[in-house]
């Protein structure tokens, strides 16, 4: 079975630190082929980020390594793929629950 | 990246110049007076940046919900330190600049025991730094000029007091 090749997490980062910094900082992670950063919460001091890494043979160390260099914090980790191929998630399944 | 703020060119060039035109009789030795400026100037600058960022890393530790000092190995901080270095090596040099110009030309041209180039000096860099906020160029001139006549006749009172 492959390595990692989805992960998303919920982070919180300093407002002061770049998004486009923290992206491109992600983008040269070890097996990481895309990034994407979205602001989901803004304050004074703190914006809320859902951050999606996708790749194959993610370095999830490194990935919190870069995260909490910039003085992030990762609140979650809300899904992680592993495998050949990226299995989605039923919608409905999370529904019926 | 550290901005290249006016705040530290003002305060470089006008700390200096006011420090030199005030203290120009009482420290003997034209290298002596220029360096305590600077030195002093570079490391109080770079203290008090540095104090002003690590108060900002403190609260954001506390918005992040992180301990205390969980930030100081982070890249934040090494940028906080680079940050405080430039603007103290800012305010040096431009204190450095501010205390030779006005060291060497104290004695060019006097008046009444005025040294009239470095009020010249000083006029010209009120003009210039009005220009930075475009506010009035002659008002800022001879705010200048008068902010150093009234420095230089303290520092005539204060080498006769003593």
């Amino acid at each position: 079975m492959g390595g990692i090749r989805r992960v998303v997490l919920d982070v919180d980062i300093p407002s002061n630190i770049s998004t486009v910094e923290l992206a491109e900082k992600l983008g040269r992670v070890s097996g990481v082929k895309a990034v994407n950063v979205t602001v989901t919460d803004t304050d004074v001091e703190v914006l809320g980020l859902i951050v999606i890494v996708e790749g194959d043979g993610i370095n999830y160390d490194e990935i919190k390594r870069v995260i909490e260099d910039l003085g992030g914090a990762i609140r979650s980790v809300d899904q992680v793929i592993v495998g050949e191929y990226i299995l989605e998630v039923n919608p409905q399944l999370i529904r019926e629950r | 990246m550290a901005l290249v703020n006016g705040r530290y060119v003002v305060l470089g060039f006008l700390d200096s110049v006011l420090t030199t035109l005030i203290l120009g009789e009482a420290v003997s030795g034209t290298a002596k007076l220029i360096v305590i400026v600077t030195i002093i100037n570079l490391i109080t600058a770079f203290m008090a940046e540095y104090i002003e960022e690590r108060a900002s890393l403190s609260h954001i530790e506390k918005s992040l919900l992180r301990k205390r000092g969980s930030l100081l190995r982070t890249s934040l901080h090494r940028r906080a330190i680079y940050d405080a270095l430039i603007k103290g090596l800012i305010f040096g040099v431009v204190s450095l600049v501010g205390a030779s110009v006005t060291e060497f030309s104290m004695g060019i041209l006097e008046f009444f025991g005025i040294p009239i180039v470095p009020l010249i000096v000083l006029g010209g860099f009120g003009t210039l730094m009005s220009k930075y906020f475009r506010g009035n160029a002659i008002l800022w001139f001879m705010l200048y000029i008068v902010l150093g006549l009234t420095v230089s006749l303290l520092g005539h009172v204060i080498n006769s007091a003593y």
